[in-house]
């Protein structure tokens, strides 16, 4: 009963930190598009219109990729804890 | 589109109260995100004076519930902080958060009622305050240094680094957001739907499970941020 508990708290752990770091990393992208269009078309009225978007575009990225950093640096580290009192215990018992 | 059914609507309707939003600011105030935002503040009042007031050495009841809530939540944010000055700082505010959006998601699943964090002004509230947090938190910390943090450990790197910086910032601030309330509200349509298509009895009831899970998930999910942006904003330099 406790193995099935176990993995079900290890399998809904793993759901919220996938669904966390992908919508993070999306919506960082997401906010530097929007941000590098609105300079474009209302700021500069469209003049060199394509450029500051995608530059913005790949600025977005660069933060999605460090949020992505981040986060998964902090998830691994704390699966990393869950995973190793288990086998200490494991060394014991042999 | 037809209102739903909301008991506290309708309870504000026979009092002869704007229950169902408007332009006025009695009505902005009493609109159903904001009655049942208030509703889950007093069971969250409630519940704290309850487990408090007869107060005994042995817990029961609700005392108990509550003990363990606060101490495994006590110890799962000590596991991120490593300390535990650090974590009596930021606690009060998480512990809310979870309470909140907790028992928010889980009034969507009673017929009548509806969740507060269904709509997005909510989720941006709740989202304004953690993110306000944890930036004043960092200039608690580290004072004006804490400006270092957005540059990149490279002076040359600083005019690219900077809005970097600034655009994960925003993209935190909409995921943090936008997830919750996407959530929410995709389960509350998806469950309407369901009702006036497939039938009211049992065609309801995957989404429902489903939306018990989701509901945990999101909480779950929100609270760890919260705690994640704060850790990483106390933290010692890069």
């Amino acid at each position: 009963m406790s193995g099935v508990k176990e993995e079900l708290a290890s399998l809904f752990r793993s759901l919220s930190f996938a669904a966390t770091i992908s919508l993070s990393v999306v919506f960082s992208m997401f906010a530097g598009v929007l941000t590098g269009y609105y300079l474009d078309t209302w700021l500069l009225k469209g003049r060199i219109y394509p450029w500051l978007t995608i530059i913005c575009l790949f600025l977005g990225l660069g933060g999605g990729v460090k949020n992505f950093l981040i986060l998964s640096r902090r998830f691994s580290k704390e699966a990393e804890k869950k995973e190793a009192p288990k086998d200490e215990k494991d060394d014991e018992v042999q | 589109m037809e209102h739903p059914l909301l008991f506290l609507s309708l309870l504000l309707d026979a009092l002869g109260l704007p229950a169902h939003g408007g332009n006025s600011t009695l009505a902005k105030i009493l609109a159903p995100h904001m009655q049942y935002s208030f509703l889950s503040m007093i069971i969250c009042i409630v519940l704290a004076k309850m487990a408090t007031s007869n107060m005994q050495m042995i817990p029961k009841g609700v005392q108990n519930i509550m003990e363990a809530f606060v101490g495994s939540l006590e110890d799962f944010i000590t596991e991120q902080t490593h300390d535990k000055k650090k974590t009596l700082i930021i606690f009060p505010m998480i512990a809310t958060f979870a309470l909140y959006i907790l028992i928010s998601n889980y009034m969507g699943l009673i017929p009548g009622f509806m969740s507060p964090t269904s709509n997005l002004n909510v989720t941006l509230g709740c989202t304004a305050i953690s993110i306000f947090t944890y930036h004043a938190l960092g200039f608690r910390f580290h004072g004006i240094k804490y400006l270092k943090h957005f540059m990149g450990p490279v002076p040359a790197m600083a005019p690219v680094m900077f809005p970097i910086e600034i655009f994960s910032h925003i993209g935190r601030i909409l995921s943090l957001s936008i997830r919750l309330f996407g959530n929410m509200v995709s389960k509350e349509i998806l469950l309407g739907l369901l009702f006036m298509l497939a039938g009211p009895y049992l065609a309801p009831l995957p989404i429902m499970f489903l939306g018990v899970l989701v509901c945990l998930i999101q909480a779950f999910i929100f609270m760890m941020l919260s705690i994640v942006y704060s850790v990483e904003a106390m933290a010692e330099g890069h």
